[in-house]
């Protein structure tokens, strides 16, 4: 059996407000060791930035314009407008990186977890985050935040208005939705474990989220 | 049991199940209003990414982020009136759009039927709905031969500049120069600088070709072929005329070779036989050679006599 046959994402959990409004909303987890001896923010081995700029010179200004006509990238944006976002004003995770690749002219490395996640990004036009195992307690998945919760565990962590849509464990939330992560839970250079998730929304094949959380997983786990 | 406990016990039930279905309801009426939502923002979609560069993406202003959130009715509802509202202004930019285009094509049309009808008129290709820089542009055949004899067509600009400059600023050790669309080419051997057809000569861009020079040369061709050809007689009388005026021709070259000798007689140059001043190397030679074959053949002539004397 192969690495990719064996590969079986996790499903996070959904409250019962958002299963019951966004049946079809889904939180997939996967689990990666980083192997390597440097950070996983370090930079990025060779190949990594050779598949980079490769992945630069297929991403031209026609795509980045057609893009919002893709089926998945459609699928992000009409999400966004479920979930209250416009996303002519937030733009969705492929749009923000097409525009910044026609800004500077080519995806740029910025370490070996930026640069793995925006290859899977761009490849399967799926957004993947990466959390620290460590600092995470019990699964995690998606509800609405509640009044005066804070946005991590830390005691210095800004507080969350009541309703927002966040990713969560067992004790804070950890990311928004779709947003940023808490700075606390984000991987640093003394990282050695990382909770993938993505994000599934109605018309994005699930096969398309487990490629995107696969392709992310091998290549931090063999880089 | 109570009277009141029983109103009570049988009231929430009732009370339970109205609260369910109107909690279905409204889920129901959300999920409707995502669906149209979803319609809309595919439309939006469509439009913006068929209609660019022409149709610009909606910028809106003065939106604040609130963030990811569960919408209630009111909320999907304001959020579906907003978005049907900026589908409905890009439907009316894209039919505008539409109709440019439209208007456009058939200007070209018309330029391509009747140039000269719409001399020197400009079109653009990004008027036309296509990429690029071209410029279809009404122009007259050969310059100023083509607006003075009213030959009009239209050209198609060859686009867009290059990003680095021409090639010859690039890199000077491989110049090639560039080529004129209309067939004509430029070669500096041949006074004007103008041949037509491929000849293997370098060509120049149609600015280069009309400049001062190959212009004067141009106003010289116009005023001495086609207005002298236009009082000519007619074909039957040509012979005619041509007799008459090679006689007339003859005597006037005897007179010119007259003066001439009578002027080499001055100057002290009898011996050699010259054309006349302003006459054509190759008449000159045929009056010389003419001039000589009578001195040998003995006939009579006034610059033989003129010579022997």
């Amino acid at each position: 059996m192969s690495s990719q046959e064996a590969f079986e994402p996790a499903l996070g959990w959904c409250s019962r407000e958002v299963e019951e409004e966004l049946p079809e909303l889904r939180i997939m987890l996967a689990e990666a060791h980083i192997a390597r001896a440097a950070a996983v923010t370090a930079a990025s081995p060779t190949e990594v930035k050779a598949r980079l700029r490769e992945m630069s010179n297929r991403f031209h200004g026609p795509r980045a314009v057609a893009i919002r006509r893709e089926p998945v990238p459609a699928a992000y944006r009409v999400f966004f407008r479920h979930i209250g976002l416009d996303p002519d004003v937030v733009r969705t995770p492929i749009e923000a990186v097409a525009l910044e690749r026609m800004l500077r002219g080519g995806f740029l490395s910025g370490g070996l977890l930026r640069d793995v996640l925006l290859l899977a990004l761009v490849d399967t036009g799926v957004p993947v985050w990466a959390l620290d195992t460590a600092l995470l307690d019990g699964p995690i998945g998606v509800r609405e935040s509640r009044e005066g919760e804070l946005f991590g565990r830390s005691q210095t962590a800004p507080a969350l208005p009541a309703g927002r849509l966040v990713i969560a464990d067992a004790a804070a939330p950890v990311a928004i939705l779709f947003g940023r992560l808490a700075p606390q839970h984000e991987a640093s250079a003394a990282t050695r474990q990382l909770t993938l998730f993505a994000v599934q929304v109605a018309g994005v094949p699930e096969l398309f989220v487990e490629e995107a959380l696969w392709t992310s997983q091998m290549a931090l786990e063999h880089s | 049991m109570t009277q009141s406990q029983e109103l009570t016990i049988d009231r929430d039930p009732g009370k339970a199940i109205d609260g369910g279905r109107a909690r279905t309801g409204q889920r129901a009426a959300r999920s409707s209003l995502r669906s149209q939502v979803a319609r809309l923002e595919r439309e939006l979609s469509a439009i913006v990414a068929g209609g660019f560069p022409y149709i610009p993406a909606p910028h809106p202003a003065g939106e604040t982020t609130v963030g990811p959130r569960l919408l209630s009715l009111g909320e999907l509802e304001r959020s579906r009136d907003e978005l049907a509202e900026r589908v409905q202004h890009f439907r009316r930019l894209a039919l505008q759009r539409a109709e440019h285009e439209r208007a456009a094509h058939e200007l070209l049309s018309q330029m391509q039927l009747e140039p000269a009808r719409h001399r020197f008129v400009r079109l653009s290709v990004n008027d036309l709905g296509q990429g690029g820089c071209g410029v279809w542009e009404v122009r007259p055949r050969l310059g100023l031969i083509g607006m003075l004899a009213g030959w009009w067509h239209v050209k198609l600009s060859s686009g867009c500049p290059l990003a680095k400059g021409s090639r010859s600023e690039r890199d000077p050790a491989r110049w090639s120069p560039p080529r004129v669309a209309v067939g004509l080419e430029v070669c500096p051997r041949v006074p004007g600088g103008l041949l037509e057809g491929a000849l293997g000569c370098a060509a120049l861009s149609p600015v280069a070709v009309l400049r001062g020079e190959h212009l004067a040369d141009l106003v010289k061709l116009e005023f001495r072929f086609p207005l002298r050809g236009a009082g000519g007689l007619p074909v039957e009388q040509l012979l005619r005329s041509t007799a008459v005026e090679v006689r007339t021709r003859d005597r006037d070259d005897q007179q010119a070779q007259r003066n001439s000798n009578r002027h080499h007689e001055e100057v002290g140059l009898r011996h050699r036989l010259q054309a006349p001043a302003g006459a054509g190397r190759v008449f000159g030679r045929a009056r010389a050679a003419r001039s000589l074959l009578g001195a040998v053949t003995g006939s009579s002539s006034t610059t033989i006599s003129s010579v022997s004397s």
